[in-house]
């Protein structure tokens, strides 16, 4: 890229690549080339565990019998911020991947990771600044394969229309049967690529595969993990060494799509993450190890792991990070032990104010639970308590949200009891009915209930010094609408971009009333996808077999409707 | 205790990363590296090196400085060597010498 280019943006290194570890093939002696597209900055891209994993996969694909030569490469682009794809844009030029810097409508796919339903517009920024036609009945033969996965492809139907496949659930194994399929496909017609691709397990080809079943690894020891990943030069969200301890979580909050889609629950053992843990030191000079999960305080072995690793590493000054674990007497004993550097704040998730609520959405966490882990947490001098909780919840009434306030009210008594110093900030987030979850009947409050119930929480909390903070009403409205949605929606995201929608998930980029506009153009009225649906009725992810029968959802689900 | 000066340069891969970024770069190849590099004390020890005025981002450079305090003993050779080995493209040290 041009240095006249890169001198009038902001953060010109997320363009430049280069960084350790990064791997640079020759693009001539490769035959099967991906670009893994990240809808965000490179910032939020580079945190991802699942990119770096499939970078890494690709990349060390080994040649196929009878070729010299690995034969695929992976390179990585990601959205260019407004200032930079209006440079993009006034110059003529193509986005171009980090790697060879090749315009990304080279590649013979391009893999979208798809983490977050506000990011849907970023995709159609990348498409046409990439040179592809948005739309996949739009592209010809010349034009790569465009593929998505990640968590919201469960429910794929709103972006469908630009997609030609996506992976359905873990992509570690399906992503070497693609290789192999593209390998043997040899140059046969784009459609009966995408027929082949449509018959491997866990692929969904719309408007050829009629339903698909997510895939998954089955043991996590064996699957591939990357021990070189690369280090960003600019600070990335997550800016550490990170083992990945356990997949899956045992405790089904009926809320939760992360606890539902993820099963079973798979841990890695301790002594390849031993091993792992030192490679990816070794490798990176990270100062810090990050052991991940949905939920670590469920690993069975937590406490000997993580004490093993701090004592390990004491002398490099290496610190252990645990997050997602449960906060009480344990892991604040164990955080202390272990941490070198002490964060000066827990996080708490108790979802709901009361405990009527919390066994209605299955978070399994009593008052008692709660106030032990913070009384530790004060007790060894953290100040800060961060505090999460889900408004709009099934059967929620005034007396749940007043919980709320009593709560941590409660808290912050507790906490000034230790200190004149402690904070406790409430974060609220509006609850969004999920498919694939016990709650994915369930209507989602609207735009009118979020701000009423908020300003509610607002007046009840009498104490003025408890932060309170809450997710904007329409950008979870929104998330609402594209992750219950269906086909229809694809020309709104189109529309949306078109009246220049852009990192909708940014506070300082949302603009609602252009989705609005979009809307109403469209002839589509959003409401519509947030409201109750029946038991009975068809939903438009009914087609994914996302690994818990319908059945055992419906159970669940009846059991909360108390 | 030692110190070491080095002459790094930085060259067109490096050129858009701004100083802070590229001093931990740096610290990230000592700590692959594992140089003795001496550390501060207290709750949050850091690398003591003193680091030479930032040059513009977009400009390339062979001429600059920093300034390394080692625990213990090293060449200034086998500094340059092994350092050398670990960082990334764009970053190399020119020259070491004792203070
Ligand atoms: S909310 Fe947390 S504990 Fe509950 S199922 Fe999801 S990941 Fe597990």
């Amino acid at each position: 890229m041009k240095d006249e280019l890169l001198l009038q943006v902001q953060k010109p290194s997320r363009y430049v690549g280069n960084e350790l570890n990064a791997v640079h093939k020759d693009w001539n002696k490769t035959s099967i080339r991906f670009a893994l597209a990240y809808p965000d900055t490179y910032e939020i891209g580079m945190s991802n565990l699942g990119l770096q994993i499939l970078y890494y996969i690709v990349n060390n694909q080994p040649a196929p019998s009878g070729v010299e030569v690995p034969d695929c490469l992976a390179e990585r682009v990601f959205t260019p911020w407004p200032d930079m794809e209006q440079q993009l844009q006034t110059s003529n030029l193509k986005l171009q991947s980090l790697e060879s810097q090749k315009p990304i409508h080279e590649f013979d796919v391009v893999g979208f990771s798809l983490g977050h339903e506000l990011t849907y517009t970023n995709i159609i920024t990348m498409l046409k600044l990439g040179g592809i036609p948005v739309r996949s009945a739009e592209r010809g033969e010349n034009d790569p394969l465009i593929l998505g996965g990640g968590p919201c492809a469960f429910n794929p139907e709103p972006v469908a229309d630009f997609f030609d496949l996506f992976v359905i659930g873990e992509a570690e194994e399906v992503l070497i049967e693609i290789i192999n399929t593209l390998r043997n496909a040899g140059c046969v017609t784009r459609n009966a690529r995408l027929e082949k691709l449509s018959g491997i397990e866990g692929v969904y080809v719309p408007g050829i595969s009629k339903t698909v079943k997510k895939r998954f690894v089955k043991s996590l020891d064996p699957s591939p993990y990357p021990l070189s990943p690369i280090v960003p030069f600019i600070e990335a969200i997550h800016d550490r060494a990170a083992v990945e301890i356990m997949r899956g979580c045992k405790w089904g909050c009926k809320f939760c799509q992360a606890g539902w889609t993820n099963r079973p629950v798979r841990e890695k053992s301790p002594e390849v993450l031993l091993q792992q843990a030192d490679e990816l030191l070794k490798n990176t000079g990270y100062e810090e190890l990050s052991l991940i999960s949905l939920s670590s305080s469920d690993y069975s072995s937590i406490d000997t792991l993580a004490k093993t690793l701090a004592q390990k590493y004491e002398k490099k000054k290496i610190n252990i990070s645990l997050p997602s674990m449960r906060t009480n007497s344990f892991s604040i004993k164990l955080a202390k032990e272990i941490a070198r550097v002490r964060s000066g704040s827990v996080t708490l998730a108790p979802e709901a104010g009361t405990q009527r609520l919390r066994d209605v959405i299955g978070k399994n966490m009593t008052e008692e639970n709660i106030m032990e882990g913070i009384k530790a947490a004060f007790e060894e001098h953290i100040e800060a308590v961060k505090l999460y909780f889900m408004i709009g919840l099934p059967t929620e009434t005034e007396a749940d949200l007043l919980g709320i306030c009593e709560l941590a009210t409660k808290i912050f008594n507790l906490g000034r009891s230790f200190s004149r110093r402690a904070r406790i900030t409430v974060n609220l987030s509006t609850f969004i009915p999920k498919p694939h979850t016990p709650f994915q009947w369930e209507r989602q409050i609207t735009i009118a209930e979020t701000l009423e119930k908020q300003k509610f929480i607002k007046q009840n909390l009498r104490v003025k010094a408890i932060e309170l903070r809450w997710h904007q009403a329409e950008a979870s409205f929104l998330e609402g609408v594209f992750s219950r949605g269906d086909k229809q929606l694809s020309k709104v995201v189109e529309k949306a971009w078109e009246l220049g929608a852009r990192f909708d998930a940014w506070s300082e980029h949302f603009k609602f009333d252009l989705w609005q506009k979009a809307f109403a153009e469209c002839a589509i009225d959003p409401n519509n996808y947030l409201k109750e649906r029946q038991k009975d009725e068809p939903l438009p992810w009914d087609f994914i077999d996302a690994g818990v029968p319908k059945e055992l959802l419906l159970n669940a689900a009846n059991k909360s409707s108390i | 205790m030692q110190r070491i000066k080095v002459q790094y340069k930085k060259g067109a891969e490096v050129k858009f990363i701004s100083h802070r970024d590229l001093m931990r770069a740096f610290q990230r190849a000592i700590r692959r590296a594992d140089l003795p590099v001496a550390y501060s004390q207290g709750f949050n020890p850091h690398m003591k090196i003193s680091w030479g005025n930032a040059i513009k981002v977009g400009a390339t450079s062979d001429n600059e400085f920093a300034e390394l305090q080692i625990d213990g003993w090293l060449k200034p050779l086998e500094l340059i060597d092994r350092l050398n080995r670990h960082l990334p493209k764009g970053l190399e040290i020119i020259d070491a010498f004792v203070v």
